[in-house]
């Protein structure tokens, strides 16, 4: 009897032992200031990178300890939205939809953490594309911009020498190529980042998404813009074959393999295809327009959000500028195949690596996501659950953007 | 003296020294059941323990969500009351949902009970390699539902896939067929997974049974002239039957719930067109950001579980007696 009692006391104290041991990280001890980061991981090279960062920090600064905690995109949302919730928020944050985490003033603005002169560096229509409610609540931390890719090879092969400069040329391209023997343009519509393709249509045809305050989703402009992408498909069938449950991932993929003309591609693209052992000699121009409109490109910027509750402000910008000192944040974004945002940076980069100038030249006129808007993420899933079936021509173009619009003006 | 003399116990004496037994005994039991029930708590605290943190906090928590008014990026900013449910239950998606979830659940459950019997008589019958197969069997169940559903994307990639280059090479279709591209061969493709890995464990299920009946019960059936069909209709269905409600059971659950499939399979899609409720409690919540409308999906959908479960528990009221 006082063995199972014996027993049942050593196993009621352990258990006891590994509850308490789980509460006593994160005390903070001795005056080290420690603060929390999170960083998706973009590539193989983000964790070695950051973890170098971070040491060559810690060795500078022996007062300020970081936690690094790198994550995997697809788990990035749901991190966030459980620390919100828990109110576990970290003290910096990589990430693109801030603008809700601003909306609930989580965040603290640009210049409580970061140097007059750091945030002067920075491109301007980078910042302004991280304000919300006039506060620069989203840090610009790195871009990327995307562009017309054409295969010059399978170019010449179908007697095309110059890449299409407007939708008519872009449908003409694409069915030389077609009777050459290859899929003009690669366009995947499953479930994907349609808003990507939509972007890049409707703002080359002088349509936005927001107007101001007001969502423009369902103006003539973008249902314009929705029934070309899919008269790529279904009238002029230059399109690869498969898109319905192709992603973005499968026709860069192709196009990495010579199976397709054409692509919307991104500065990251051309790092990504040789990796994969890719051969294809790569020509870039601006995306088409519908000859009414300059051409503009789509950029997709990720901003550093420092948040509110953090008990180190001070550690914050100190870490803050160690990031973003010219030497090491080109490292990191050469390693990352992705474009600074601050100006010293691009200059060092597009002298290392020419074939990202003309990406950061694109850069400097590209147009941004409605990020600055709370309920962007929302729209954003629903255009890329819904706007598959309007270009495989299952649905009305009008429709589905109809019930966007009425979608954003709801939320 | 003689022994005569010695009293003699009289009936009174003989009752109250037996009450004081019984009542030394009641109360020797009583404090044994007394000290047994502070040890079971004891012993089973530390389960209980961990299933209020792991199981009913969240609920809690979940139910709590769901009546609350949860900001975008997920901040609690009060009770609002049904709100969520009634904004759930406006979307004009969710009707065909739920179509979905009972097209999925039928189709699945059905169709594995419905394999899962021959395969297990099978199994149960006497032939060189039983062992072999019996393992072969496991192989799908013991493979992780991410993996067998990547295989499977491959297996059908439009491009890429083995299955379209091979009917092409073999001159069957001219050019690859979109396995996935809409919704009635998505489907077909989600149904023909979701049937093969939960095949092997309903199998266990009956062969489990079928291993239990004695051979003796078919050998006195032969003797009385029953042929197999009688034997199987008057011996193996009615000793398997509590088993084959259990799979039923079993499966309802966790083809209900099943996540990983769909998700890495078609991820909901063309379209919405093969979400089923439990595959849009994730999109709602870290995709729409709608985190109060995602929680109160979850209620409803372990409401929806826990009433089929219970029909099917009712209509089957013998197997479950036999479980007990």
């Amino acid at each position: 009897m006082y063995r199972t009692y014996a027993r049942t006391a050593a196993i009621l104290g352990t258990a006891a032992l590994a509850l308490t041991g789980c509460s006593t990280a994160g005390a903070d001890s001795s005056g080290t200031a420690e603060i929390d980061i999170i960083v998706p991981i973009y590539s193989d090279a983000t964790q070695p990178f950051w973890e170098g960062l971070v040491d060559d920090f810690e060795s500078e600064h022996d007062d300020i300890k970081v936690n690094l905690q790198t994550i995997a995109f697809a788990d990035l949302t749901q991190e966030v939205n459980t620390r919100v919730s828990t109110q576990q928020t970290p003290d910096l944050l990589v990430y693109s939809d801030f603008a809700a985490l601003a909306a609930d003033d989580l965040l603290l603005p640009a210049e409580d953490v970061l140097p007059a002169e750091l945030l002067s560096d920075m491109q301007p229509n980078l910042v302004s594309a991280g304000e919300y409610d006039g506060q620069k609540y989203g840090i610009p931390f790195l871009a990327s911009v995307r562009a017309l890719f054409y295969n010059k090879a399978l170019f010449s092969a179908a007697g095309l020498t110059e890449p299409p400069a407007t939708w008519d040329e872009l449908i003409a391209a694409g069915q030389k190529l077609v009777a050459s023997g290859v899929p003009g343009y690669g366009l995947a519509y499953g479930t994907t980042e349609l808003d990507a393709d939509l972007s890049a249509y409707m703002w080359n045809n002088g349509g936005e998404w927001k107007d101001g305050d007001a969502w423009t989703i369902d103006a003539p402009e973008n249902v314009e813009a929705l029934s070309f992408l899919s008269s790529l498909v279904n009238e002029y069938g230059i399109t690869q074959p498969g898109g319905a449950s192709a992603t973005r991932n499968d026709v860069w993929q192709l196009f990495g393999q010579g199976g397709v003309g054409m692509v919307q591609g991104a500065n990251f693209l051309p790092t990504l295809l040789q990796a994969a052992g890719s051969t294809v000699d790569i020509g870039i121009a601006p995306m088409p327009t519908s000859g009414d409109a300059d051409p503009v490109s789509l950029a997709v910027e990720d901003y550093m959000l420092a948040f509110r509750s953090t008990q180190h402000p001070e550690a914050v910008r100190t870490f803050l500028s160690f990031v973003y000192a010219d030497e090491s944040y080109s490292d990191l974004m050469t390693a990352e195949g992705m474009l600074p945002v601050t100006q010293s940076a691009q200059e060092i980069i597009a002298e290392r690596n020419p074939a990202q100038a003309p990406f950061i030249d694109l850069l400097q006129t590209a147009k941004f996501y409605p990020t600055d808007d709370p309920t962007w993420p929302t729209i954003r899933s629903e255009v890329r659950t819904t706007l598959g079936a309007a270009i495989a021509g299952t649905t009305s173009a009008e429709d589905e953007l109809a019930s966007l619009q009425s979608l954003a003006e709801n939320r | 003296m003689s022994v005569g003399t010695r009293p003699r116990p009289t009936t009174r004496m003989i009752a109250s020294t037996a009450d004081d037994r019984v009542r030394a005994h009641q109360r020797a039991v009583t404090r044994r059941s007394r000290r047994m029930a502070v040890q079971h708590v004891l012993w089973l605290g530390p389960a209980l323990f961990a299933i209020a943190a792991v199981v009913l906090y969240p609920i809690v928590e979940m139910v709590r969500t769901s009546f609350s008014d949860v900001s975008l990026s997920g901040v609690i900013r009060g009770f609002n009351g049904v709100d969520n449910y009634a904004d759930l239950f406006r979307r004009p998606e969710f009707t065909a949902i739920l179509g979905q979830t009972a097209l999925w659940v039928s189709t699945v459950v059905i169709g594995t009970i419905a394999l899962a019997w021959p395969l297990a008589l099978l199994l149960n019958a006497h032939f060189p390699g039983r062992r072999a197969v019996r393992y072969a069997v496991l192989i799908p169940w013991a493979t992780a539902l991410s993996v067998s559903a990547l295989i499977f994307q491959w297996m059908f990639n439009y491009t890429y896939g083995v299955v379209n280059t091979t009917l092409i090479q073999l001159g069957l279709i001219a050019s690859p067929i979109d396995w996935f591209g809409d919704s009635t061969s998505a489907w077909t493709m989600l149904i023909i997974l979701g049937i093969f890995v939960s095949v092997p464990f309903s199998t266990y299920i009956i062969l489990g049974a079928l291993q239990s009946i004695p051979d003796e019960l078919y050998e006195a059936a032969r003797l009385d002239g029953a042929g197999p069909i009688r034997s199987w209709m008057s011996i193996t269905l009615p000793m398997a039957r509590t088993s084959t409600f259990l799979a039923v059971v079993l499966n309802l659950i966790g083809v209900f719930n099943s996540f990983a499939l769909i998700w890495v399979l078609t991820g909901g899609g063309p379209g919405r067109s093969t979400q089923t409720t439990f595959t849009f409690i994730y999109t709602l919540a870290f995709g729409s950001q709608a985190m109060g409308e995602s929680a109160a999906l979850s209620v409803v959908n372990i409401l929806l579980l826990g009433g089929v479960i219970a029909i099917v528990l009712v209509s089957n009221r013998k197997a479950l007696e036999d479980l007990r």
